[in-house]
């Protein structure tokens, strides 16, 4: 037995009910990303030993090493996250656990140079404190 | 196909409806009712469609060629960006065509690996029938149906999210297994969230059965004889559609359906070949996959997930076939014993099913070309590929074609002039 | 007797603004809000939200929004006749409205046997909407110009056949009088029997002439790309998209008004609250007390909206019930189904409504007390 309309009952039982399936979501807590969610990374330099794994393993190139002082060889990786495709391949052949992906989702800047972590940092500047190699963005996640 | 050029009518000169001659319409590159650039000249009388020229290779993205300067874990992520929706079963026609050239030199992916990547698959293929079954809906002017299923297709994008850490292009494959395991919790919920689809599922088939708009507008429109569909080579739902018994999961078996999982294994199909049809095989097909996931959930072996490989692959040619959520998917690798391939071929199904759209235009309504084009779920971007054709002059040109040392060479000097071109 | 000039004066700020283009306007965007809000809801969205509270101002952001785009006219294009059929298409509705009783129990300009006039201007309407396809000279809006004249005139029919029906029942010709008539007999028109089914009718016809979705087949997006609102842009696209809704208010208004009693509210039940609320009987006589007139504009203001709201209501849940159908298919349920039943429908109103509404009715309002005249 065909009919029109069938969704009828489902829809008005939608219309009636107070939980939307919308999440308004910037205004809305509730957005959660689960537990293991491939985000923004996080760079611990005090691990790195600027071994060029992470280089090698990107396959966007999103990964370029850049002189650093700090570091064993003397070379730190910048990550641009307007290239990165978060497979995490760079953070499993991170030896030194010093490369993770953490669960910070809210990627969107207004220019080119903030997707980019690590790449105003003066070398100098970094070797006085050496604690906290954080930029603003990763203080956020 | 007729050659001659008919002359378009002027809407000055005359209408549409009360001239004899045909008029026509374009449908596409932008059109909103396709989601991806992609041409069908459609010539139409009245409202009828007499002829449809398809034309493709819109958004030729280079990635076989790309696949040559990456390493095999690389092209896993590459490959995977071939489609958005159907990401996983391109990785997985790789690494089962890198396995399978290891395999002849004793390598072995645990079993435990095999069935986790299954239970992606078939939640890809899940979700990406619900999302065909929304835009489907959206075709024929029933948003509603279109928000519901695809609000209830969240449940295994969360599912596949939580599993594999992205919710499109998973990256959850590695040559040798997969990189990371299911835990007891995500098993459970994977159990309970599949039995909620398979609810919601079995609301969406009643619907399909018994809304007669639905079925006005989809019964006996898109025809596609089994006899046409065997001719033009299609497959995947389109072809079981058609009645034919078409499946790569049961035909030629790969990953955990080579085990238990292929008896229980069904290939759905029904005859009444129009667009109907392929709602049907569709949603029951979505019932069927969450089905398997429940059982391959339940039947998991323990062990190891990953099992190193050899760092260079062994020379060989290899085509590894699977069924993605389309239909069958082709993958022809040719490794030359390093860590990189020389050559990787992709055909994916839609290039299969694009014919048999104009055989299933003809005659049908200029209101039935949308529908009947989205009843192969066709993903254009993923099946573009590109010709050179040399010298515009229609008697002279030629196809360019490369042949192996040509290309080889073009891509050293390619290569030399672009050395590290970021940076 | 206030003086002729303020007679007039008093006219032309009621076209302007109270019952007229002002507020039929502003009632067009709260429909469309409360379209827009209620159809979200059956699919289980929330729909506009930011601007305003609960994005009530948003239909009137886009109508700016479109206002300021650029306006795109394509050059095979009969350029003036675009521009000519967009004004048109605003005005008829709005002309339209103007007999709709909105404050009094007549429109603004009322005379005997307007309701002749309505349906002709919903037939303008259709024409309209015809010559808009046809001067965009457009491939897919060729089609859509087609599809839009053979459904359009196929619905009037049967709209045109609920109101005459209507007429018959009341025996007037005047929106006023059939307001009148369901004043003095304390009942809406709905009440008499085969009225219910014209009222779904009506409905059903509207919704197909206003197409909007599922019967939105002459403008089908993913179909015929917008069909003969293709080429349209900027302040056109604009001043059609507000046709769209305050077409919406005419049909709901005149829906409400032949057969819910229009702006007439409980006072249908109440004689004594109609005697007080016709006391102050016109705000341009003598005799009416001021503040009484004034009062009864707002009340019958604010039962026009609601009653209204409702139809709209029900506008958008039609239309997301339903897929949307061919062409063909939605012209042979007109023909073999909606235009049959509606002339059956006429005849036993012709001859059989009398004999119920003398026997039947008399019976029937004898249980309520306040129904006696």
């Amino acid at each position: 037995m065909t009919r029109p309309a069938v969704i009828i009952w489902e829809a008005l039982r939608n219309a009636f009910s107070r939980k939307k399936a919308t999440i308004d979501y910037p205004f809305e807590p509730g957005v959660k990303p689960a537990v293991g969610l491939r985000g923004a990374h996080y760079l611990d330099i005090t691990l790195c030993t600027g071994c060029r794994a992470c280089e090698r393993a990107c396959p966007p190139i999103a990964i370029v090493m850049v002189p650093s002082e700090i570091t064993k060889t003397g070379k730190r990786p910048v990550i641009n996250l307007g290239e990165c495709i978060f497979c995490g391949l760079c953070e499993d052949a991170c030896r030194y656990d010093a490369l993770v992906l953490t669960d910070y989702i809210e990627l969107s800047a207004f220019k080119q140079d903030e997707m980019i972590i690590y790449s105003t940092e003066d070398p100098s500047l970094v070797k006085k404190e050496e604690a906290t190699e954080e930029s603003p963005k990763e203080e956020e996640s | 196909m007729a050659k001659k050029k008919i002359k378009v009518a002027s809407p000055k000169t005359g209408c549409a409806a009360c001239m004899p001659n045909t008029m026509e319409i374009p449908l596409g590159p932008q059109h909103p009712a396709l989601k991806e650039p992609e041409h069908f000249l459609l010539e139409v009388e009245g409202e009828i469609i007499v002829n449809v020229t398809p034309r493709i290779g819109y958004v030729h993205r280079g990635i076989e060629k790309l696949a040559e300067t990456k390493t095999y874990s690389q092209n896993l992520t590459l490959v995977e960006r071939v489609c958005g929706i159907c990401s996983h079963v391109h990785s997985i026609s790789l690494v089962n065509a890198v396995e399978g050239i290891l395999s002849k030199h004793d390598f072995e992916v645990p079993e435990r690996a095999q069935y986790i990547r299954t239970i992606i698959l078939e939640l890809e293929r899940v979700h990406s029938h619900i999302l065909w079954l929304g835009i489907a809906a959206h075709e024929i002017g029933f948003d509603t149906l279109f928000m519901l299923s695809w609000r209830d297709r969240e449940l295994s994008m969360d599912l596949l999210e939580e599993i594999t850490g992205n919710r499109v292009n998973y990256g959850i494959n590695e040559i040798g297994g997969i990189r990371r395991n299911m835990t007891k919790e995500q098993l459970d919920k994977t159990i309970k969230y599949m039995h909620l689809t398979i609810e919601r599922l079995d609301r969406y088939v009643e619907i399909c059965l018994k809304e007669d708009t639905i079925r006005l507008r989809t019964q006996g429109v898109g025809i596609l004889l089994p006899s046409k569909a065997k001719e033009l080579c299609t497959c995947g739902p389109t072809a079981r559609a058609s009645g034919l018994a078409v499946d790569i999961r049961y035909d030629d078996p790969y990953s955990a359906y080579k085990g238990a999982l292929r008896d229980i294994l069904k290939v759905v199909t029904y005859d009444t070949n129009d667009v109907f049809s392929r709602v049907v095989v569709r949603l029951i097909e979505t019932i069927e996959a969450c089905k398997y996931i429940i059982w391959l959930v339940e039947n998991m072996p323990d062990g190891p997930v990953f099992a190193k490989p050899p760092r260079k692959i062994p020379e060989a040619k290899i085509l590894s076939r699977t069924e993605a959520p389309r239909g069958e998917l082709i993958h022809y690798l040719w490794s030359n014993n390093t860590n990189k391939p020389y050559r990787l071929k992709i055909t994916t199904p839609t290039l299969a099913n694009i014919l048999s759209v104009s055989e299933m235009l003809k005659g049908d309504y200029i209101a039935d070309s949308t529908i009947s084009l989205a009843s192969i779920d066709p993903c254009f971007s993923c099946e573009d590929r590109m010709i050179t054709i040399i010298n515009k002059d229609r008697r002279k040109s030629k196809v360019w074609t490369w042949n192996f040392d040509q290309l080889r060479k073009y891509s050293r000097e390619w290569n030399a002039k672009n050395k590290r071109w970021k940076k | 007797m206030l003086a002729v000039w303020a007679q007039w004066l008093l006219l032309i700020l009621g076209i302007l603004f109270f019952p007229g283009i002002g507020f039929c306007i502003s009632i067009a965007l709260f429909d469309e809000w409360i379209d827009r809000k209620f159809y979200a809801a059956l699919q289980d969205r929330i729909g506009p939200l930011h601007t305003g509270f609960k994005g009530i101002l948003q239909p009137l952001a886009d109508f700016l929004k479109l206002l300021a785009n650029e306006d795109i006219e394509p050059k095979a294009a009969d350029k003036w006749g675009m521009r000519i059929v967009a004004v048109i298409g605003l005005t008829i509705p709005l002309l339209a409205l103007l007999f709709v009783p909105i404050v009094n129990l007549s429109g603004i300009l009322s005379f005997e046997a307007d309701l002749l006039l309505l349906s002709f201007l919903t037939t303008i309407l259709a024409l309209v909407i015809y010559l808009a396809g046809w001067f965009s000279a457009n491939r897919l809006a060729m089609p859509g110009t087609m599809r839009a004249a053979s459904q359009l005139l196929s619905y009037e029919i049967p709209i045109l056949m609920a109101m005459f029906a209507v007429a018959l029942r009341t025996e007037s010709l005047s929106v006023a009088g059939i307001v009148t008539w369901q004043l003095e007999h304390h009942r809406p028109v709905i009440f008499s029997l085969p009225m219910v089914i014209f009222f779904l009718i009506f409905l059903l016809s509207s919704q197909a002439e206003l197409e909007r979705s599922p019967f939105d087949i002459p403008t089908a997006e993913t179909e015929i790309v917008g069909g003969w609102e293709v080429e349209y842009s900027g302040k056109k696209l604009a001043f059609f998209r507000l046709s769209a809704d305050l077409q919406m208010v005419y049909a709901a208004g005149l829906g409400a008004a032949l057969f819910l009693g229009g702006p007439i509210g409980v006072e249908m039940w109440i004689p004594a609250f109609a005697d007080w609320l016709g006391t102050g009987a016109s705000l341009a006589q003598p005799g009416g007390v001021m503040w009484v007139g004034a009062i009864r504009m707002a009340y019958y203001a604010l039962i026009f909206a609601i009653k209204t709201t409702l139809i709209v209501l029900v506008f958008s849940t039609m239309k997301a019930l339903m897929a949307r159908l061919r062409i063909e298919q939605f012209l042979e349920f007109s023909w073999k189904w909606l235009i049959p039943v509606s002339l059956g429908l006429m005849i036993v109103t012709f001859f059989w409504v009398p004999w119920l509404d003398n026997t039947l009715w008399s019976k029937f309002e004898a249980l309520f007390p306040g129904g006696a005249t």
